[in-house]
């Protein structure tokens, strides 16, 4: 109990102080390929798109941002040195990607710092590539240290996913307080992968009875209210990726599927999709608890170009478009084994 | 902006929470300063402990990417098909811990990939192979015919003593239905987890030849009757997969899509659950085949090779 | 949850669910009274829905080291059972060689050809050699004929099993035992008396005879081939709701897919072949094309070539691609009479 009311009056900071605190302790994250709005904590992203259209890799790539040091051994990365905790519903992610990416940051990161090196004492000395992996890997030390920052469960239902929710709170706490970083992201992949089980697996309430059952909507209440409260006590930046589940064609009319338009003279594009193509594949249908839940919202699209990279063969490219805020413009990227890079 | 609404929602949540007015006053001042201290007070709490052990019953366990890597280098081997093609496209074969789906139009050589994959796995002793076929397409003859080009430096007793151990790790059953395919899935889980294995009758490939023809009849119409079983059947076996160790491998069909081009069958909802998509194409009248992947989990979609299926 | 995995209705499960019933360990305990009253249903209703629990966990016992599966065989007994069967001959002995014997028990194979070519002939062909008697080395099986189209001629079976015969006797000339034993079955008339025929004019009709194949099965013992022709003919007109016609059609190639293989018989489905515009040209494909092809173990194609009739093995998981030469005699389905006897592997 305060004993000092007066103090209590008088504010803790002004609220120039505190702007400053806020932008130094949570700054804006620009993301390739969600580089055009700025993210910060307490954002709620989702991710739509078909498959395949890089959903995950967008995840992983945001991932080893995050769990890279800023600063390690005079070398700088330029990560946020943060934690990730990583709810797997689909069960395919796939932890060689995520050391992949991370492999290549790291070395990535030693060749500019050598380069830079060498160039500024006027002696420019060429390393070759064998050498710059030992100098790497003789520090696992510092890729296992980005991997432990990496959390992560698996849920086979939507049980399992609340009843984590639940307990993430303890856990968090216990590995913050074994490594000293705080959380920084929050994410889910993906969220719409129990909504047929849970459609159809709706509870008829017997005789009246009074308890809460465990529909499509509940079930998406509930989980938005568990990360609600873990959003006030320990602010994160929340990416969701969502598949469609609708295909383009599905709801088109079956008798012009069978009769179809042989169109020799002009080839279908099978990714080109129409509006209302369109309209059909994004088409919402998560319950509206996570529907008002959610902040930010980008579409993602394979193309059918494929673009060839000297080093790398030829890689598929992928758009992406935010939804909310509303902006007209489609990004190109495509992925490469290090990550995502844009395409001009 | 959001800053300033903070504090205030925050210290309601912790009333709330705790249903302590008094110390209400105290957090609300400690807010504005460090936010991720409030954290404390709630695990302070003498009855979530004694919940939480409980609770670890109902998720899978807590991970993270160390333990992860462990697992996979240790656990989740890389199984060859036996075809190199396919090999070096997967970068080493079929992956323990994965679903991989193979698709194609008729006749395109899905089920000689799958009986291929089978009798290179047994003889190569990573494990048993469970082939569940529901077209009648498995046929012990070609398998033989197999393990023969296989055996080409064995003669004599050997070859017949090899073909013995060879045929006698791979199981076939035969599923006519939806349901007998979720029930043989659920007793497998069963049996893997309260038995005590020793490592050369443990299950490592497990082939599904074609779970497309179980799921054509129950897919569509309009309830989500069939989409229901499609996932619990997605989500059963990439638990087997991932908490047994076990490779799955399943072969699609192609259906018409629109303007006549063919796509794979089973819709939009699939094509989320396999980890590994491949598709594969063969010329009439050549022993060639391609194989391009549709989606895999670290390789760029659209590479694409060729291998041979020996006559 | 494991609930959604069992074959019960959704009102059914929706009940159960809210009775706090998620996972099959928690049903193997119960009573069917204790259920009932759970779910205020009816306790018919209540053992129904035990009735279908997967036996692993009724049982309390846990499976011996050796079971992986129960019902699952190794493929080394699967060959030695496989070396033992016999198989059925066409008559046309190129036809038997590139068909590794003949036509494959516990298996469905698919003959599409246009019309004219003789799937008809040797749909007869073969209702009437499964019956064949052991000691001429056939199965001594019955089969069954389901007709769509009315294309079946009694006359022309009646022709065919007398040729059939006639050959038979005349192999089989030296072996005179063998003659007096099986004289009463080598009669034209017996031969017809083991063809069950169904006609059918309905899809829904072939769909009701189908489904009511495996009660007749199990009580006529005897039955080695199930011949449908053709089987795609009630479904190319008058299906509105493609969508459903696919669900339909892969429902009835998985039920006989089913009979195949519990009752050790052969299943032979003839088709049409339609044309295709594909790639900018026509080209022949068996009607229903893409949705229906997955629906067979082996596929054959008849086709002319210049005057001759021709087969040519389109789909198999043993055999190789490979075609041959045959015709169509009053006898029914010989060896082609004309020089190119052999047979051209692909």
């Amino acid at each position: 109990m305060e004993e000092n009311p007066r103090g209590w009056i008088h504010g803790d900071e002004t609220a120039k102080a505190m702007l400053a605190r806020v932008l130094t302790e949570r700054p804006f994250l620009f993301l390739p390929p969600l580089h055009r709005v700025p993210l910060r904590v307490g954002n709620v992203v989702e991710i739509a798109g078909p498959s395949p259209s890089a959903k995950s890799q967008i995840l992983l790539h945001a991932a080893v941002h995050c769990i890279l040091p800023e600063e390690w051994k005079g070398i700088r990365f330029g990560g946020l040195e943060r934690m990730v905790m990583y709810f797997d519903l689909d069960c395919r992610f796939d932890v060689l990607r995520l050391s992949q990416i991370l492999k290549h940051r790291i070395m990535e990161a030693y060749k500019s710092a050598n380069s830079t090196y060498w160039e500024d004492n006027g002696e420019y000395q060429k390393y070759d590539a064998t050498e710059i992996t030992q100098m790497c890997f003789c520090d696992d030390e510092l890729f296992l240290a980005c991997m432990r920052r990496f959390l992560y469960i698996r849920c086979y239902s939507s049980f399992e996913f609340l009843a984590a929710l639940k307990a993430m709170h303890f856990h968090l706490q216990r590995e913050s307080e074994a490594l000293g970083v705080g959380l920084h992201f929050l994410m889910i992949d993906s969220i719409g992968a129990f909504y047929w089980i849970d459609r159809a697996c709706q509870p008829m309430p017997i005789g009246g009875s009074k308890r809460k059952n465990l529909s499509l909507q509940n079930v998406a209440e509930a989980v938005v209210q568990e990360i609600c409260k873990l959003l006030q006590t320990q602010p994160v930046l929340v990416l969701a990726t969502k598949a469609t589940i609708f295909g383009a064609g599905t709801s088109g009319n079956d008798a012009q599927r069978a009769f179809g338009k042989w169109c020799s003279e002009r080839k279908m594009d099978s990714r080109t999709l129409s509006k209302e193509g369109e309209k059909l594949l994004y088409r919402e249908y998560m319950p509206s608890a996570w529907q008002s839940f959610v902040t930010h919202r980008v579409r993602l699209q394979a193309l059918d170009e494929i673009i060839s990279d000297g080093q790398y063969g030829t890689l598929p490219t992928y758009t992406s478009q935010w939804v909310q805020p509303p902006l007209n413009i489609k990004d190109k990227f495509a992925v490469r084994d290090d990550g995502i890079f844009l395409i001009t | 902006m959001a800053e300033f609404n903070e504090p205030r929602s925050k210290a309601t949540a912790s009333v709330s929470s705790s249903g302590n007015p008094t110390s209400f006053l105290s957090r609300a001042s400690k807010c504005a300063k460090t936010l991720e201290e409030g954290n404390r007070s709630l695990s302070d709490d003498a009855g979530f402990a004694q919940v939480q052990p409980m609770m670890e019953d109902w998720h899978q366990p807590w991970l993270n990417g160390v333990e992860l890597l462990e697992d996979s280098n240790r656990n989740k081997h890389f199984l060859p098909t036996g075809y190199e093609g396919i090999d070096v496209l997967l970068g080493g074969g079929l992956c323990e811990g994965q679903l991989t789906e193979i698709v194609g139009s008729s006749s395109s050589g899905k089920t000689q990939v799958c009986l291929y994959s089978a009798a290179h796995v047994a003889d190569k002793h990573f494990g048993v192979v469970m082939f569940l076929d529901t077209c009648n397409s498995f046929s012990p003859k070609r398998i033989a015919c197999m393990v023969d080009q296989l055996s080409s430096s064995f003669s004599g007793e050997a070859k017949e003593r090899r073909l013995k151990r060879i045929m006698s790790n791979i199981f076939c059953h035969s599923i006519f239905d939806i349901f007998a395919l979720l029930d043989v899935l659920h007793q497998l889980e069963f049996n893997l987890k309260h038995q005590v294995t020793s490592g050369h009758t443990k299950i490592c490939l497990l082939i599904i030849d074609s779970i497309s023809s179980l799921l054509t009849p129950v897919l569509g119409g309009k309830g989500s009757e069939g989409r229901l079983l499609m996932v619990s059947a997605g989500i059963i076996l990439k638990k087997l997969a991932n908490e047994h160790n076990v490779s799955v491998l399943v072969t699609n069909h192609m259906v018409g899509g629109e303007g006549g081009i063919l796509k794979p069958a089973l819709g939009e909802s699939w094509k989320s659950i396999p980890h590994v998509r491949l598709q594969l194409t063969h010329d009439q009248g050549s022993n060639i085949c391609n194989v391009s992947i549709l989606k895999h989990t670290f390789m760029a979609s659209g590479r694409t090779t060729k291998f041979v299926i020996h006559g | 949850m494991e609930i959604a995995n069992l074959p019960i209705s959704p009102s059914q499960r929706a009940k159960l669910l809210s009775a706090g019933y998620t996972t099959l360990t928690s049903l193997s305990a119960v009573s069917p009274f204790q259920l009932a009253r759970d779910l205020n249903i009816a306790l018919q209703e209540a053992s129904d829905i035990l009735k279908v629990m997967p036996e692993f966990t009724r049982s309390e016992s846990l499976h011996g080291g050796n079971a992986i599966l129960k019902g699952a065989q190794t493929a080394w007994d699967m060959l030695s059972e496989e070396q033992m069967q016999k198989h059925i001959t066409t008559g046309c002995e190129n036809l038997d060689t590139i068909l590794g014997g003949g036509i494959h028990c516990k298996e469905v194979t698919e003959v599409g050809g246009v019309p004219g070519i003789g799937k008809t002939q040797l749909g007869i062909q073969l209702a009437v050699n499964v019956q064949i008697p052991v000691e001429y080395g056939g199965l001594h099986g019955k089969a069954v004929y389901i007709d769509t189209e009315g294309s079946f001629m009694v006359e022309r079976a009646h022709q065919i099993a007398e040729g059939c015969i006639m050959d038979m006797l005349d192999k089989f000339r030296h072996h005179q035992k063998v003659i007096l034993a099986c004289q009463e079955q080598m009669q034209p008339n017996s031969f017809l008396a083991n063809i069950f025929y169904f006609r059918i004019c309905s899809y829904t009709e072939q769909i009701a005879v189908i489904n009511y194949l495996g009660k007749f099965l199990a009580e006529q013992k005897d039955v080695k081939i199930i011949i449908i022709d053709s089987v795609t003919f009630h479904f190319r007109q008058d299906f509105d709701d493609l969508a459903r016609r696919t669900r339909v059609l892969s429902g009835m190639s998985l039920e006989l897919m089913k009979l195949a293989k519990t009752y050790n018989l052969a299943v032979v489905l003839l088709n049409q072949v339609t044309t295709k515009f594909t790639e900018g040209s026509f080209q022949l494909t068996l009607a229903l094309g893409d949705s229906w092809s997955h629906a067979c173990t082996n596929r054959v194609i008849l086709y002319w070539n210049g005057n001759d009739r021709h087969a040519y093995i389109d789909k198999s998981p043993s055999l190789r691609s490979a075609s041959a030469p045959f015709s169509v005699t009053s006898k029914g389905i010989r060896n082609a009479t004309s020089q190119c006897k052999r047979v051209r592997m692909m």
